[in-house]
């Protein structure tokens, strides 16, 4: 079913995927990117991953379709309550007393895929009685997601990990498995933005929390070092970031300094 | 980046105090207790760079007052990374009265991985404080050797429970034949037969796995987990070296308390991590026979993925059931089963009812079931989803159309080229495309004749493969239609065309068309009909201002071979477009011009990871005495893609040299094994050349190339590794008998007979004789 695709061609085509986006192919992954690349040139008209690669490289119309095509591979998948430990840490320890001292925090949830995440956080929020007191930005590379996250329209998956009190309450069952209270959605703003374009991410400002959590499994070491150095550029000081169980930024050096704080490991800018 | 300003300063100030050499020992000494993580680490290496200077310091560190860990540990750390002679002085604090010295000596000593230090971390091993005792035996692992495991062994048999441990999970690592006994003993102590288990388990000895597997019918749950994990873990080992796990299933198949080994992995599911589900239901599945697909189809509800999983090596007993659960499953049970079923052709009704599914990733699934069942009665089904709002769905229809064929075909696929839906008819133009049927003509001229561009250009990929001048003609025609992109189709489609003069004169034209892609399509196809004449006109689209066009000549000029071209070839190599020349490599690797290969040997140390790629695949194709050494460089790139590209090239190469040079990369384990790999593919001389390296291997060499004899899987290969008992070396008798052992064999019955009675060595004699009881 797909196209073939060469080792060199590969090289290039991953590449100018990785230069755009920051995801990452091993030469592994040559067969699922030829697999995921090939419906979209062959109905851009192509027959050839090395034309098509060329129609995005030097065609005017060859930025439309790369950031079509990022979309068709980015992973969008999520669900609400994920590693929800590590988001109640965050609330309690870092957006309370930061409203208790008078001020208004800031939030990135910096690739909110559907929206599961940021609206998680939205919840728990509202049951502090935060949600109008703290800024929540929920970003994303893709406009389809975010399209997504807007609607608040989510399938059972998304339900997988669901704790008691939240169904009817802040999801309320619809036709097709569950709507986001629409309070919830418009508490927070949401925007498409490109984490490896490091000027847009500067000029989103500083905040005091950053999620960045199940996203740079998808990125190589390069980037990930350089998507590290900008987060910790825009987390304010004392600042919290936090990344995915999985992932770790301590090969990378000690500017953030990592500590742990209710069982829950995290990232933070020194003062 | 992440240094402080501070950092960096003082940084700075230790590489000078480092230029300075050995009168800097004490101040870099006292530079050990610094603050900062990331200063200490460029003191360490400071210290470890200046050798035997900063030996006895460091030493003093250790042995005097130890009250600052952090210090400490960066002493340590640089003893470990010096380049002077550690072993004297460091055994001088052997007997030293403090354990915590004495401990540090065995950790520095086994981190570099030093052989005379054996003995005497073999004496430390059995020291009277637990804690220098602990740090022996890992470091004894780190080590390696027989004496290392000779120690381990007597460790494990004291019986001190605190060493006994460390002792286990060291000796599973060593990989040594000889710890199969001993840790099978264990299995029957309840304190220690899951540390056995996981320790046999690493050992990767497939002669574990009769006396793990006998243990399952009555063994507790977490036991039963960790022998599971411990045969799967064996199965890839020999997997992995010998290319089959038959003589692992066969033992499994053996084991005395079948039908209960099976109830007690299938018991074990509940409440097990997820390499543990896993791993029980891969032991069921090999375990073969009825019981143990019932097993794992009952699985499916506790541990869907697991289970799915181990089905897959499960024969066509199961069918039946199968075909059932797809048909009460829901998408993501469906998503799950599809892939099972392969040339099960009762399963077509069933895929058939999967590709009206709500979750396209199941129709897509549904879609290659029934390419792989290969019934084309599923044909007309197929039909329905041309027009499929996912277009991966759509893709997979016409794609499995195309694979089935069927007499319905021709039919349904004129009948859909007419359909209203323009993406029906796209995708039906695409399957006409593919076959080429004379009959189609009539339905890809009204698709021409149509307002919509996709479907013109769908139709003009079809016209080139139908035998019919009115095609040709067609085509040709629409060279100079009014939409760009029609043309561009055109010229696309031409290059399949034969080269009469009238197309090649539409192409010619196309050269000179004020739309770029259809100027790139025009390049592309006189390119591959090796137009000449075209020559001078490609040379001077070099400096066109689009891209692509640029690419396309120099792409072209490679298949034309004219001294013109060739010389714009080489021109285009330097040129400041990444993709201009990369393609000019390609076109200088395809002309094989001796001339060219000093532009290929410098390109295949461009700093571009692309370039690299691609200098390296044409060089490769060069008759030339300079195109090994130049792969030999690129098998230990940074990058692992050039590593895996120059190592695979290297297996290829026909000149002579080249398993020498494939063998000679066994040393270094960023090469090893891409390179057993590689030995791994049949060659001229690939065998001889093994055996010659195999006598006078060391260490794990003569493993490896043993793996690779095995993994050429031929009679021949399996020839050699019988004639390797008869070496002198003892390590490739060894590896021989140890790999005869692993297979299940027919050849070399005599050798192997000789081999048990008169080897030399104790371990080929055991070893002969588990494959000779096979």
């Amino acid at each position: 079913m797909a196209l073939p695709l060469p080792p060199p061609v590969f090289t290039i085509l991953s590449g100018l995927v990785e230069d755009r986006s920051g995801l990452h192919y091993s030469s592994e992954d040559r067969e699922l990117l030829a697999e995921k690349v090939s419906p979209r040139a062959i109905d851009a008209g192509f027959t050839s991953l090395l034309d098509y690669y060329y129609f995005l490289r030097y065609d005017p119309a060859g930025e439309v379709e790369l950031d079509a095509l990022v979309e068709t591979l980015c992973v969008h998948e999520s669900y609400f309550f994920r590693e929800a430990e590590q988001l109640r840490v965050a609330v309690s320890e870092c957006l309370v007393p930061a409203v208790e001292q008078g001020r208004r925090p800031r939030v990135w949830c910096a690739a909110a895929a559907g929206g599961e995440e940021p609206l998680t956080l939205a919840m728990m929020l509202a049951d502090q009685d935060l949600l109008g007191r703290v800024d929540v930005l929920a970003s994303d590379i893709s406009e389809r997601a975010l399209a997504r996250a807007r609607s608040g329209s989510y399938g059972p998956r998304a339900l997988r990990a669901l704790p008691g009190g939240v169904l009817g309450r802040w999801l309320h069952p619809s036709s097709n498995g569950v709507s986001a209270d629409s309070a919830l959605i418009r508490a927070i703003d949401w925007r498409r933005v490109n984490l490896v374009d490091s000027a847009v991410v500067r000029a989103l400002g500083s905040f005091d929390l950053v999620l960045c959590r199940n996203v740079l499994i998808y990125f190589s070491e390069g980037t990930t070092r350089r998507l590290a150095g900008t987060l910790a550029d825009v987390l304010a000081p004392e600042g919290w970031l936090l990344v995915g169980v999985s992932e770790s930024l301590m090969r990378f050096g000690t500017a953030l300094t990592c500590e742990e704080r209710g069982g829950v490991f995290l990232y933070r800018r020194a003062r | 980046m992440f240094l402080s300003a501070d950092d960096q300063k003082r940084l700075a100030e230790i590489d000078s105090l480092s230029a300075e050499g050995a009168v800097a020992v004490p101040r870099l000494i006292d530079a050990l207790s610094d603050t900062s993580w990331a200063v200490r680490r460029g003191v360490v290496a400071a210290l470890g760079r200046l050798g035997d200077a900063a030996v006895q310091p460091l030493c003093d560190v250790v042995a005097g007052s130890r009250g600052d860990e952090a210090r400490l540990a960066a002493a340590v750390d640089a003893l470990v990374a010096s380049r002077g002679d550690v072993f004297g002085p460091m055994s001088r604090l052997a007997d030293h009265p403090d354990p915590h010295v004495v401990a540090d000596v065995a950790q520095v000593l086994g981190r570099r991985k030093s052989e005379r230090a054996v003995p005497l971390l073999a004496r430390l091993s059995a020291h009277e404080d637990d804690n220098v005792s602990v740090a022996a035996i890992e470091a004894l692992g780190r080590v390696g050797g027989r004496v290392a495991v000779d120690s381990l062994l007597a460790t494990v048999r004291g019986g001190n429970f605190f060493r006994t441990f460390p002792a286990l999970d060291v000796l599973g690592r060593t990989g040594d034949p000889r710890v199969v006994e001993p840790l099978v003993a264990l299995l029957e102590n309840p304190f220690y037969a899951p540390e056995a288990a996981r320790a046999l388990g690493r050992s990767g000895q497939v002669s574990a796995v009769g006396p793990l597997a006998a243990q399952l019918h009555r063994a507790p749950d977490a036991v039963v987990r960790a022998i599971a994990l411990a045969i799967s873990e064996i199965h890839d080992v020999v997997v992995r070296n010998f290319a089959s796990g038959a003589t692992v299933q066969r033992q499994l198949q053996e084991c005395p308390s079948f039908q209960g080994a099976i109830r007690r992995l299938a018991h074990a599911v509940a409440g097990a991590a997820d390499d543990e589900q896993r791993a029980l239901c891969r032991v069921i599945a090999w375990m073969g026979a009825e019981e143990a697909s019932s097993s794992l189809l009952a699985l499916l509800d506790a541990v869907p993925a697991a289970a799915a999983d181990a089905l897959k090596s499960v024969g066509q007993e199961v069918d039946a059931q199968i075909i059932a659960a797809l048909r009460r499953g829901d998408s993501a049970r469906r998503l799950m089963l599809l892939p099972l079923i392969v040339g099960r052709n009762s399963a077509a009704r069933e895929a058939i009812a999967c590709l009206g599914d709500e979750d396209p990733a199941v129709r897509v699934s549904a879609c290659e079931v029934l390419t792989r069942i290969g019934d084309s009665s599923a044909v007309p089904a197929l039909f329905q989803h041309l027009g499929d709002p996912d277009l991966g769905v759509a893709h997979a229809a016409v794609s499995a159309i195309q694979s089935l064929g069927s007499g319905d075909t021709e039919r349904l696929a004129l009948e859909a080229a007419r359909s209203a839906d323009p993406a029906v008819r796209r995708a039906a133009l695409r399957i006409v495309a593919y076959f080429g049927w004379a009959s189609a003509l009539d339905v890809l001229r009204e698709a021409l004749a149509g307002d919509d561009e996709r479907l013109r250009e769908a139709a003009l990929a079809g016209l080139a493969f139908i035998e019919d001048p009115r095609a040709l003609a067609l085509l040709v025609e629409h060279g100079a239609h009014s939409s760009a992109r029609t043309r561009a189709s055109a010229m696309r489609s031409l290059g399949q065309a034969p080269p009469t003069p009238e197309i090649l004169e539409t192409l010619r034209r196309g050269l000179r068309d004020e739309d770029a892609w259809v100027t790139y399509f025009a390049c592309q196809s006189l390119g591959k009909l090796r137009d000449v004449e075209s020559s001078d006109a490609i040379v001077r689209l070099v400096d066109h201002p689009s891209g692509q066009v640029r690419v396309a000549a120099v792409e072209a000029l490679a298949y034309l071979q004219t001294r013109v071209a060739r010389e714009a070839l080489r021109a285009a190599s330097g040129s400041p477009d990444a993709d201009v020349q990369r393609a000019a490599l390609v076109g200088l690797g395809m002309a094989r011009q001796h001339d060219a290969v000093p532009i290929l040997v410098d390109a295949a140390r461009s700093g571009e990871r692309a370039t690299r790629l691609i200098a390296l695949s044409s060089l490769a194709d060069q008759d030339s005495p300079e195109v090994l050494p130049v792969l030999l460089e690129a098998a230990t790139d940074p990058d692992e893609s050039i590593r895996e590209a120059a190592i695979s090239r290297i297996a290829e190469w026909n000149g002579p040299g080249a398993t020498h040079v494939l063998v000679g990369l066994l040393a270094n384990p960023l090469t090893r094994e891409r390179a057993v790999d590689a030995l791994a593919l049949p060659a001229p001389g690939r065998i001889q050349g093994i055996l010659a390296a195999l006598d006078g291997a060391e260490g794990d060499v003569p493993a490896l190339l043993v793996s690779a004899l095995a993994r050429l899987d031929r009679p021949d290969g399996r020839a050699a590794i019988v004639s390797a008992l008869e070496m002198r070396s003892t390590a490739a008798r060894r590896a021989a008998a140890e790999a005869l052992a692993a297979l299940d064999v027919r050849e070399g019955t005599d050798a192997l007979s000789r081999a048990a009675e008169h080897d030399p060595d104790p371990e080929v004699r055991r070893l002969a004789n588990i494959a000779l009881s096979r």
